[in-house]
């Protein structure tokens, strides 16, 4: 299996404080990877430089076999890098239909067009009510997002993401504050959607991401401690005593 | 579902033709006025508006496509297609230099860009004698003309204008209505997400300022001829200030609340200004309370009232 991403030796420092220290790892085409850690570990940090949204100070970043240092957010996005926010970062004075709509136009070529625009537009919002009425929520279409439950809101985070048709999709904790049935939805859906689709997936819940991923990397204070099968990180020393450790105990 | 869509058009249009007949020459001309002036707050809008960039230098988009207009009119006459065209051209090309100077900042610098901008652009209509006259700015200008036809009379200058509003404010529509146009919205309420969606924040807004340009520039071509005159006041600060000051009466974000706005504040100009010079002490306590009572503006609040008042 060839890498989809490939992050080489890459840092970021805030003033003096050092929040990601050469961290080298890959990701595989068609894989879902786990990317687990403390609170502050670097886990956001690293996904913003993948991203594009913050400049790594070391290191390279490869996608697909290219060097993707040197694009902005919009161009990685095009080239089939697709995030979801921490927070989730909707619109929330629109329709959820138009939240959805918005990033499928883009991934449709029309998000600028104007003459001809209705037909994009009607196009956008059929994609927007399949991805819709496959996470249940196509009865709240109309509904500003502003005022939908903070479950649903989390759910319409991962429906733009998935509208724009990743390659790689970078999930930054999207079941956290959950309740489990919801987070099992959500879960559901992004499998669902893996096909073709390698993912990447920040999570604080370790079973999730024992569950749910081929590989798992653990961060702990920016660096990279590991990256293995989810049996083998168990089994992993350094990890038991600085991140599972501590949770058993 | 056509139908509805053309009444607003059709009640404009019949509007129009009542006042036309109706009214003398003075008042014509200071409706055309408050047409064309209210095609450029309209243009405004959908930047402030839909974008929420708060431009301070608009005024140089309207004013340097009616020096435009006015100065091939010397030349070449004043054909209307050929003095839309011009003012379009100059419209659209001034907003693209703007925009490559302003479009680089967030919104306290885009303001001050913006307003140091359209400083320049009134440097150059107020120094540049032979071309623009300076502070006397330009008169004696051709009658406004289509082929045979001389349109330099208050009531075609009106219709004209009122035709253009029209217009501008059925492209307006479509625009907002537009992928553009959403995306537009998308700038102004998430942009980091719209990056995150692929947008690049300076194409989208990039674009809408060529629009609001052109639309500036279409109606600054016509000014001119209301009054045979063009003048630095046209391009300077306070004009852009002033259209900020008709939008948020009229309503930010309503489109034809623009116009409701502009007239409000020229009547005010034009009928307490000829009583007293404290004129702008009313337009001040007007903003303070359209601020305070109808935040949305005038046309929202009109538009609550006539619900109010069909719904019991
Ligand atoms: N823009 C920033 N400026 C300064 N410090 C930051 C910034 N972003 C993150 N940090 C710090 O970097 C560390 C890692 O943050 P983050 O990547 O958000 O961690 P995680 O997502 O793993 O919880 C934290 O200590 C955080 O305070
Ligand atoms: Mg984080």
């Amino acid at each position: 299996m060839t890498a989809l991403l490939q992050v080489e030796g890459v840092g970021k420092r805030f003033g003096e404080f050092a929040a990601i220290s050469d961290v080298t790892l890959d990701l595989r085409g068609g894989e879902t990877l786990g990317l687990i850690g403390p609170n502050g570990a670097g886990k956001t940090t690293l996904f913003n430089m993948i991203t594009g949204f913050l400049k790594p100070d070391a290191g390279s970043l490869r996608f697909d076999g290219a060097a993707i240092d040197r694009l902005a957010p919009a161009q990685r996005v095009a080239r089939g890098l697709v995030r979801s926010f921490q927070k989730p970062m909707l619109f929330p004075a629109l329709a959820l239909r138009e939240n959805i709509a918005m990033a499928a136009r883009q991934h449709a070529g029309r998000g600028l067009s104007w003459w001809g625009g209705a037909r994009a537009t009607r196009a956008a919002n059929d994609e927007a009510d399949r991805l819709l009425i496959e996470a249940g929520l196509q009865h709240r279409a109309e509904a500003r997002v502003a005022d939908l439950a903070y479950g649903e809101q989390r759910m319409a985070d991962l429906l733009i993401a998935l509208a724009l048709r990743p390659r790689l999709l970078l999930l930054d904790e999207p079941t956290a504050g959950l309740a489990p049935d919801e987070a099992r939805r959500l879960l559901a859906i992004i499998r669902r959607h893996d096909e073709g689709t390698s993912v990447m997936l920040i999570t604080h819940e370790v079973e999730i991401a024992f569950a749910a991923c081929d590989r798992i990397a653990v961060l702990n204070l920016g660096r990279l401690l590991c990256l293995d099968t989810p049996a083998a990180v168990q089994a992993h020393p350094a990890v038991r005593e600085a991140y599972l450790g501590a949770l058993a105990a | 579902m056509s139908l509805s869509r053309l009444a607003l058009p059709m009640a404009g249009l019949a509007a129009m033709a009542a006042v036309a007949a109706l009214s003398g020459d003075f008042q014509l001309r200071f409706l055309a006025e408050i047409l064309l002036i209210g095609t450029a707050v309209l243009s405004l809008d959908l930047l402030i508006g839909f974008g929420g960039l708060i431009s301070l230098g608009h005024a140089a988009l309207f004013g340097s496509a009616a020096y435009a207009a006015a100065i091939a009119a010397q030349h070449l006459g004043a054909s209307l297609p050929v003095m839309l065209g011009i003012g379009i051209a100059m419209g659209t090309a001034v907003a693209a230099l703007m925009g490559l100077v302003i479009l680089r900042a967030g919104s306290l610098f885009l303001l001050i860009l913006a307003l140091l901008f359209g400083q320049i652009v009134w440097e150059i209509c107020f120094h540049w004698r032979e071309v623009t006259g300076g502070a006397d700015g330009l008169r004696g200008l051709p009658p406004l003309s289509l082929g045979p036809w001389a349109l330099g009379d208050a009531r075609s200058l009106f219709v004209l204008a009122g035709l253009l509003a029209l217009g501008s404010l059925g492209v307006a529509r479509s625009f907002v209505a537009s992928p553009l146009g959403r995306a537009l919205i998308g700038t102004r309420e998430q942009p980091i997400r719209m990056q995150a969606l692929g947008y690049t924040l300076f194409s989208v807004r990039f674009r809408a300022l060529l629009v609001a340009g052109a639309m500036a520039g279409a109606a600054g071509s016509l000014y001119p001829f209301v009054n045979l005159y063009v003048g630095p006041q046209s391009v300077h600060w306070t004009l852009s200030a002033t259209m900020i000051i008709m939008l948020v009466i009229g309503g930010v974000g309503s489109l034809w609340g623009a116009f409701l706005g502009t007239a409000v504040y020229l009547a005010l100009q034009t009928y307490v200004g000829a009583w007293t010079d404290r004129w702008q002490l009313c337009v001040g306590l007007l903003f303070v309370l359209t601020v305070l009572v109808m935040p949305q503006g005038l046309a929202s609040g009109f538009l609550r009232l006539t619900r109010k008042g069909r719904t019991p």
